[in-house]
């Protein structure tokens, strides 16, 4: 039968190193972070608690091309002062997970290209065209937003710049503020399509237009009641004829009204003020 | 014979956050926490319920996002680093706290769930919980949902390729995954603008969820509410939140999660004890957070906070199990009595909610489902697509634009705060369909900087960068990582234009940035 070899705790492993419980802890972490074989393991009869072989870990030294204490040739490591005051706060002598010097350095965010385009984090204002772009908010506001070139900002220089809003019920001329970047136009309802023009107002007050886009409320016409069928991997409506409605059709649509949007964003928002929250 | 249904729905979804450029990065904590808190523990309710031979019908999303860091190798070694933390911390707690009657038993139940979670996430799953998810929906028990790619706002996106990207290269990841297309998808933030159903209904995407009002002002208006699926004109079927369900979980007033009884989840170690102590567990030893050791109960509305007792609130758990049983079998009753077919209702909520804010959420859960089995015969568990196979005649309607956010709108992801990003996510995307087109058969590196650019893109695209800032809460990491994504890609966009890949910097951001591996940027070349 072979002989079970000791197993050292990470305490004894620590000493056997010359070296603190928690520097070898990190140490550990950074190996496997790093996808490294750690020969380190829980041990089931120890509460959990990290063990290794004297073996493994004089194996797991070499790997790593470190010096295996007592062997010939290895260097001196020299033993940092020990926190074993019984006034010392109990997690610095029990806390194995205390990030090193290395691990607190935060390096640079973003790797440093070598070639090519620099990498500029601080986005651009303009991306050098005329353009303007509608998106629907909610049922009351569009958001509209622009980008206008520098030349033609120059050429226009010192104008009062509008949008200018084209409905089938007719037209509507918004001022915008000087330097705004975007407009929340707000309305009891929106209309269903509208085609807007952005631009610096001449001389008369008319807009000059330098882009245009149209927003429009799309429109799809279906017939009344249907079955989906699928085909060659896709899903297509099939009409059927309507059937005979017997139901409550005003009590269902009363009971389905509720809060809206008490989704997400609601339970999220409650409570304290904490980081924890950005989750969801 | 049930008169009615009940579709629960749980939407799991986390933002692909990911740092192998540190040694460890406190974001990440958000995924350790949840496998922890919520993805163990709904494993091990399945697994009990599949024990007990009580059948059940969970639908579930698993967004490409999460996906993709759950089968993460680095973040595979690092939750196991996190949880061997953790098990460290209680052990101290235990120390601590020996000889207190009253919370020594907690910090033993919470060195208890992180043993249990490090021996079921390594021995149990090899530490692949989708897998572990998937096996359930290979028994009939499960629908897994998939989701846009990075959980980008659809409608406003606006362009139909870059909104296709989403869905493809979500559908794609799923089929790698689960050896089978998906049948469902959850909309992200539930956002609807008709014609965005025609694209699911390419992909053979049988369903997807709305929020109560996209149903409820749908054109024409539904005969049934929300108790029934509308199809859209491209037939796809859209299914609406029920109002009632939800509030009773939602509800920061009156929902169940409020109870006094149940743990309080702001009251955590991290805060509680003294810097010196928690401090080597921090990722900054000087900067507080939560390290998911909670000793108290809601008490009530008071700072005095009361210990925590399991026990009680276990009762409370099946107590309010027991009450949403019981208002779902009435509402099902009375729904029953008004239509003329059997009601579903569809009940979606956060997947997170259940044991990461709400603590006991998933005993609730096994709660709710076993007696849904054995205390009535009113209400039956089901699926959505089930429901499509009992019923597939349905009304036809254009369901209005609509997301699951505050007020049913877009205003949580176009606001103040955050509507700047979205001139560079437009020109992003026009710069992405700029250079499919004009590389149409790349290979090699300047193949490799297009894959990275559409994943730029793509991570750019995350609604919850625009969510978190609306929040308040951590915004200097949602816009850090926001103009990150952009820089990147515009960086790329330009090497590219210009033939000069810088190819060592390429190399880092793919091993940073390494969301699906398999992507094939010429997903930007197709229009209708």
């Amino acid at each position: 039968m072979a002989k079970k070899e000791r197993l050292l705790t990470l305490e004894e492993a620590a000493e056997f190193l010359g070296i603190t419980r928690t520097a070898l802890y990190s140490r550990i972490r950074r190996a496997r972070a790093r996808g490294e074989n750690v020969p380190f393991r829980r041990d089931s009869g120890r509460s959990g608690k990290l063990v290794v072989t004297l073996q493994a870990l004089r194996r797991w030294l070499e790997r790593r091309g470190e010096p295996i204490p007592g062997e010939k040739g290895s260097s001196p490591v020299p033993t940092p002062e020990r926190v074993d005051s019984q006034y010392a706060p109990p997690a610095e002598r029990l806390a194995p997970t205390a990030p090193s010097v290395e691990e607190a350095a935060q390096p640079a965010a973003e790797p440093k290209p070598t070639r090519g385009a620099p990498i500029i984090e601080q986005l651009p204002e303009s991306y050098m065209e005329n353009q303007v772009t509608a998106l629907f908010q909610a049922p009351d506001t569009l958001v509209v937003y622009w980008d206008v070139h520098p030349e033609t900002a120059k050429r226009f220089e010192g104008r009062r710049w509008g949008l200018l809003l084209k409905t089938e019920d007719g037209e509507e001329v918004i001022e915008i503020a000087n330097g705004a970047k975007n407009w929340y136009v707000r309305k009891p309802n929106l209309a269903k399509e509208y085609e807007i023009t952005f631009g610096p107002f001449d001389e008369t007050g008319q807009i000059v237009p330098i882009a245009k886009t149209i927003w429009r409320r799309p429109k799809l016409e279906a017939p009344q009641w249907g079955r989906a069928v699928q085909e060659a991997g896709r899903v297509r409506l099939e009409p059927v004829p309507e059937p005979e409605i017997t139901a409550d059709v005003g009590a269902l649509q009363e009971a389905s009204r509720g809060p809206l949007g008490a989704g997400s964003a609601e339970w999220v928002s409650s409570g304290v003020t904490s980081g924890e929250q950005a989750k969801k | 014979m049930a008169q009615g249904y009940v579709a629960l729905v749980l939407h799991a979804h986390l933002p692909f956050v990911r740092h192998p450029e540190f040694p460890r990065f406190m974001e990440e904590d958000w995924l350790f926490e949840a496998i922890t808190e919520t993805y163990l523990p709904l494993l091990e309710v399945m697994e009990g319920l599949e024990r007990d031979g009580v059948p059940f019908r969970l639908t579930m999303s698993l967004t490409p996002p999460l996906i993709a860091m759950l089968t993460d190798e680095l973040l595979q070694k690092r939750y196991e680093a996190y949880l061997d933390a953790r098990i460290e911390l209680a052990t101290n707690e235990m120390r601590r706290l020996r000889g207190s009657k009253e919370f020594y038993p907690l910090a033993e139940m919470y060195y208890g769930i992180f043993v249990r979670s490090r021996h079921r996430f390594t021995e149990q799953y090899g530490r692949n919980l989708v897998q572990a998810f998937r096996r359930f929906q290979d028994s009939g028990q499960l629908q897994i949902l998939t989701c846009g790619a990075t959980h980008g706002l659809l409608p406003l996106l606006q362009d139909r390729t870059i909104q296709r990207a989403q869905i493809h290269v979500a559908v794609e990841q799923y089929r790698r995954h689960f050896d089978r297309d998906p049948v469902g998808i959850w909309l992200p933030e539930c956002a609807y603008v008709p014609g965005l159903d025609e694209l699911l209904a390419e992909y053979g995407i049988r369903f997807f969820f709305l929020e109560t009002i996209g149903i409820l002002r749908a054109d024409p208006p539904p005969v049934y509410g929300v108790y029934a699926p509308l199809y859209t004109p491209s037939g796809v079927a859209a299914f609406g939140r029920d109002p009632e369900s939800s509030a009773q979980v939602w509800s920061k007033d009156s929902g169940y999660p409020g109870d006094y009884d149940y743990r309080e989840f702001y009251r955590d170690i991290g805060f509680d004890l003294p810097l010196e102590y928690v401090g080597p567990y921090l990722h900054d030893r000087n900067v507080r957070h939560m390290l998911g050791i909670k000793y108290y109960r809601i008490t009530g509305k008071t700072d005095e906070k009361a210990t925590y007792h399991p026990g009680w609130a276990r009762q409370k758990a099946e107590l309010h199990a027991g009450n949403f049983l019981f208002n779902r079998t009435k509402q099902i009753e009375w729904l029953a009595q008004h239509m003329d077919r059997p009601p579903i209702v569809v009940a979606p909520y956060d997947a997170e909610l259940f044991g990461h804010w709400w603590f006991e959420g998933p005993q609730f859960l096994d709660f709710f489902i076993r007696k849904v089995h054995r205390e009535q015969d009113v209400v039956e568990l089901i699926t959505p697509a089930e429901y499509l196979d009992r019923h597939p005649v349905n009304q036809v309607a254009v369901p209005e634009i609509s997301s699951w956010g505050a007020n049913g709108t877009f205003e949580v992801w176009c606001n103040g705060t955050n509507d700047w990003i979205w001139p560079h996510l437009h020109q992003a995307g026009r710069r992405m369909k700029e250079l499919a087109h004009r590389y149409p058969q790349a290979e090699g590196l300047l193949r490799r900087a297009l894959n990275q650019a559409a994943r730029e893109l793509l991570l750019a695209q995350s609604s919850d960068w625009p969510f978190i800032m609306t929040m308040g809460t951590t915004v200097e990491y949602a816009v850090r990582r926001f103009r990150s994504h952009i820089a990147r890609f515009t960086k790329l966009y330009e090497d590219i234009r210009n033939g000069e890949i810088d190819e060592p910097w390429l190399q880092e951001i793919e091993r940073r940035d390494n969301i699906f591996p398999e992507i094939d940027y010429s997903i930007y070349r197709w229009t209708d």
